[in-house]
C-alpha cells in the first residue's frame, strides 16, 4: 500500500517542472504525453498536458466532472484525435496509430461487454481477433477466469451476472491479451459502496500481480488515495498537481487541489517574518507561526495557509495552557459522521474554521454555542496558491 | 369472488368502451364474416381451400406473391440497413435532415410514387430517353411493366419501413461496445461482422417481417408497374370480388393472408416487442 514517493519533501511544483523537461527520466515502457491538447471548437477540453506515465505504475487521473479526464484517456486509447501534441511510447509517436494497433486494454464505464457472447467468448475475443490457436485461447481464458475469480461462470451471458462480476469480466477481457497499458474509466462507478471497496482491493492486487501500467480515471478521492502510486489532479483540461497520495494530501499546491483531495481550512495572511526555522504570518491581529521554508516569498507578501480539519485541536479554555497558534472560538454546529465529528467553529480572529475530531473522544462533551480554544501545530499548515485571487502574490 | 372482481374492475375502461364497441362492430365483425364466407360460399365446406392445391393459377399466384415479397424484403432491408447505419453515424444535424426526408417519403401517396417510377423508367421515360440520346443503348430497356418494375417500386416504398425498426435497434446499442472491440484488437471490419451485425440481428428480423407483411398486401404498385404480367394476391382478390364475383375464393385468399400475417406478427412479437419497433429501447 505504500506509495513510491520521490524525494519526500520535494515541492510538487518542482516535480511538475521535472516532468515537462524530463526526457532523461524516460525508461522503456514509459508513456510520454507531450503538449497533448484537444479542442472542441475553441474550447480546450484537454489543454497542453505533459506527463510521463512510468512503466508498471498505478496512475490516477482525478478531477471534477468535465475536467477532461475521459477525453485524455480516449486520446491515449486512440479514439479521440489530439488537436496538438504527441503520445510517445518507446521512442515512437503513436498518436496516429488506430486503437486496435496500440495494444492498450480499456475498461469502460458500464463495462461495454459483448451482450451476445458468453463470459468465455468475451474473454476469448481479443485472442481470436489475433488469430491465436484454439488450445492457447482456452488455456488463457481459464487462466483469466482464475485471475478474476470467476471459475464456473464462463458459460453465462453478461446479463446473467451481477455488476461486480461484469466488472471482473471486463477486467479479464482487457487483460487477456497482455496489454501494454490498462486504461480504466471510472470502472467502479456503477457499484455500491461495499462492493467498491472490495473491487478496489482486487484491482490493486491485480495491478501488483500483472505488473501492467494502470491509468485510472475517477472523481472519487478515497479511491484515488487508497489505490494509486501517483495521482494527477485535473482541472479545466490541465494537470494542477501530480504526486504520490501522501505528498499530495500533505502538500497541496493550490486551494483547488487542497479542496479536491480532502477538505481544508484556508487562512489568508500576510507574511510578517521569515527566519531559519520558519515564518510568521498575520491575519488581523492574530499571529501564526509555522515551520515552513519556502523560497520566493518575502516579508509583506500575501500567503494563503491551508490547514486540514483533522489538524485543528479543540481545547477546553479553562484548562488550556498557552499553546502556539491558539485562539478563542465558539462552536456553531456539530455534524456526526460515525467515525468523526465535524465541528464548525467561528473564531473572531480568523473566521470560520472546521475541525474534524474522533467521535469516540468528543461525543457528548461539546455542544453548539460553547466557547472553546482551538489551536494547531507549527507543522500543520502549508502555503497554497490562491486560485480565486490569481496574480495577487 | 365477485367483490374482488369488482375491485379489480377499473372504471376508466368505461371510457374506451364506445371505441372498443365500434372497432368490434366495424372491423372484427367483417373479418369474421369473411372467414365465414370462405367456408360457405358458394356451398358449405372446404371446397374453396381445396382449390389451393388443385388450381395451377392459384398456386402460381401464391408463389409469385411470396417470391416478389421475399426479394422486396431482401433489398429493402439491405438498403434500409445502409441508410440506418449511415444515419446512426452521421452528425446530429445531418441525421435530423435524413430523418425528415424519410418521414416525408412516408407521407407521399403510393399512387404518386408508383406513377413517378413509370415516368422515370417507362419506354419513353427520363432514364431511357437519356441513355438513348447519350448513345449508351439503342432500344429502351424494359424497366417497368414486368417483375423488375414491380420490385423497384415496392423496394423503394418499403425502405422507410425497414429503416425505422433498424434505427430503433441501432440506437439501443452502446457505442462503447464497438470501441471496446477496437481496443481489444479488432479491426473496423472485424468489429462490424463479429459485434455490430449480431447486435442488430433483432432489428434485421423485425424489419424483415415488417416489410414482408406489408408487401403481401401490395395492390397498386404491382398493378401499375407490373403491366398486368405480375399478378399478386391482393389484385387477384379484387378481380374475384369485382369482376368474376367469386366471393368464396376471394374470402378464402383473404383468410389465408390474414392468418399468415397473424402468424408472422406472432413471430415478430417474439423477437421484438411490437411496441418498441417504432422507437424506444430494444430490450
Ligand atoms: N465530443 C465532444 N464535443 C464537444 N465537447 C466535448 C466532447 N466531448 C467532451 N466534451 C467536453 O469536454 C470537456 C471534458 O469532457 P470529459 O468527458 O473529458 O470530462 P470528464 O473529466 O471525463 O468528466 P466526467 O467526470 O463527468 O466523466 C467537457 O466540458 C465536455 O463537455
Ligand atoms: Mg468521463
Amino acid at each position: 500500500m505504500q506509495e513510491s514517493e520521490t524525494g519526500t519533501r520535494q515541492g510538487p511544483s518542482q516535480y511538475l517542472k521535472m516532468e515537462s523537461s524530463g526526457k532523461k527520466y524516460v525508461r522503456h515502457g514509459d508513456l510520454v504525453l507531450q503538449g497533448l491538447t484537444k479542442k472542441f471548437g475553441s474550447f480546450n477540453a484537454v489543454d497542453s498536458i505533459n506527463l510521463t506515465v512510468r512503466n508498471g505504475e498505478f496512475l490516477t487521473l482525478l478531477g471534477p466532472s468535465g475536467s477532461g479526464k475521459t477525453t485524455l484517456l480516449m486520446m491515449i486509447a486512440g479514439f479521440v484525435d489530439p488537436t496538438a501534441g504527441q503520445i510517445i511510447l518507446d521512442g515512437s509517436d503513436i498518436s496516429n496509430l488506430p486503437p486496435e494497433k496500440r495494444n492498450f486494454g480499456i475498461v469502460f464505464q458500464g463495462y461495454a461487454l459483448f451482450p451476445h457472447m458468453t463470459v468465455e467468448e468475451n474473454i476469448a475475443y481479443p485472442l481470436e481477433v489475433r488469430h491465436q490457436s484454439r488450445s492457447m485461447i482456452s488455456e488463457r481464458v481459464k487462466e483469466m477466469l482464475d485471475l478474476v475469480q470467476l471459475h464456473g461462470l464462463g458459460s453465462r451471458y453478461p446479463r446473467q451476472l451481477s455488476g461486480g462480476q461484469q466488472q471482473r469480466v471486463a477486467l479479464a477481457r482487457s487483460l487477456a491479451f497482455g496489454p501494454r497499458i490498462l486504461l480504466l474509466d471510472e470502472p467502479l462507478g456503477a457499484l455500491d459502496r461495499k462492493l467498491r471497496v472490495e473491487v478496489q482491493n482486487e484491482l490493486k492486487d491485480l495491478h501488483s500481480r500483472t505488473g501492467t501500467t494502470f491509468i485510472y480515471v475517477t472523481h472519487d478521492q478515497d479511491e484515488a488515495l487508497s489505490m494509486s502510486d501517483r495521482i494527477a489532479i485535473m482541472d479545466r483540461g490541465q494537470i494542477v498537481q501530480l504526486d504520490g497520495p501522501t505528498a499530495l494530501y500533505e502538500n497541496p499546491v493550490s486551494v483547488f487541489a487542497a479542496n479536491f483531495l480532502g477538505k481544508s481550512n484556508f487562512v489568508r495572511t500576510t507574511i510578517m517574518d521569515i527566519d531559519k526555522t520558519g515564518m510568521q504570518f498575520r491575519t488581523g491581529d492574530f499571529l501564526i507561526r509555522q515551520k515552513i521554508r519556502q523560497s520566493g516569498l518575502a516579508i509583506g507578501n500575501k500567503a494563503t495557509l491551508a490547514i486540514r480539519p483533522e489538524k485543528i485541536r479543540i481545547l477546553d479554555p479553562s484548562k488550556s495552557e498557552k499553546f502556539n497558534n491558539s485562539t478563542n472560538a465558539v462552536i456553531r454546529r456539530i455534524s456526526y459522521f460515525g467515525n468523526v465529528l465535524e465541528i464548525e467553529l467561528v473564531a473572531p480572529s480568523i473566521g470560520e474554521i472546521t475541525a474534524s475530531v474522533p467521535a469516540w473522544q468528543f461525543q457528548g462533551s461539546h455542544s453548539p454555542g460553547q466557547s472553546v480554544t482551538l489551536c494547531w501545530d507549527e507543522d500543520a499548515a502549508v502555503i497554497v496558491r490562491d486560485d480565486d485571487a490569481v496574480g495577487e502574490t | 369472488m365477485t367483490s374482488t372482481a369488482l375491485r379489480r374492475f377499473n372504471p376508466y375502461w368505461m371510457l374506451v368502451l364506445p371505441v372498443t364497441a365500434a372497432v368490434a362492430l366495424l372491423y372484427i365483425a367483417p373479418i369474421i364474416n369473411i372467414l365465414f364466407l370462405s367456408v360457405t360460399d358458394p356451398q358449405p365446406g372446404l371446397g374453396n381451400y381445396q382449390k389451393l392445391v388443385e388450381s395451377d393459377t392459384l398456386i402460381r399466384l401464391i408463389w409469385t406473391t411470396i417470391r416478389v415479397c421475399l426479394i422486396t424484403t431482401f433489398f429493402a432491408v439491405s438498403l434500409g440497413y445502409l441508410v440506418a447505419y449511415t444515419m446512426m453515424h452521421a452528425l446530429e444535424g445531418q441525421r435530423r435532415w435524413m430523418l425528415s426526408i424519410l418521414m416525408i417519403s412516408f407521407w407521399i401517396s403510393v399512387l404518386v410514387r408508383t406513377f413517378s417510377w413509370l415516368m422515370l423508367l417507362g419506354r419513353t421515360g427520363l432514364v431511357n430517353e437519356t441513355l438513348i440520346s447519350v448513345g449508351v443503348i439503342s432500344d429502351p430497356i424494359a424497366f417497368v411493366r414486368n417483375e423488375v418494375g414491380v420490385l423497384i417500386g415496392m423496394v423503394d416504398y418499403m425502405i422507410p419501413y425497414a429503416v425505422l425498426p433498424l434505427l430503433a435497434n441501432m440506437r439501443g446499442i452502446d457505442p462503447r461496445i464497438m470501441s471496446a472491440s477496437r481496443s481489444l484488437g479488432a479491426s473496423n471490419l472485424q468489429t462490424f461482422v463479429r459485434v455490430y451485425l449480431p447486435l442488430t440481428k433483432p432489428g434485421v428480423i423485425a424489419a424483415s417481417l415488417l416489410v414482408f407483411i406489408s408487401s403481401l398486401g401490395f395492390y397498386i404498385t404491382p398493378a401499375i408497374l407490373g403491366g398486368g404480367k405480375v399478378l399478386m394476391i391482393a389484385e387477384y382478390i379484387s378481380v374475384q370480388l369485382l369482376v368474376t364475383v367469386r366471393w368464396g375464393t376471394a374470402a378464402m385468399l383473404a383468410s389465408i393472408m390474414l392468418i399468415s400475417v397473424l402468424l408472422l406478427m406472432y413471430i415478430l412479437n417474439r423477437f421484438m416487442k411490437l411496441g418498441t419497433i417504432f422507437g424506444g429501447d430494444v430490450r
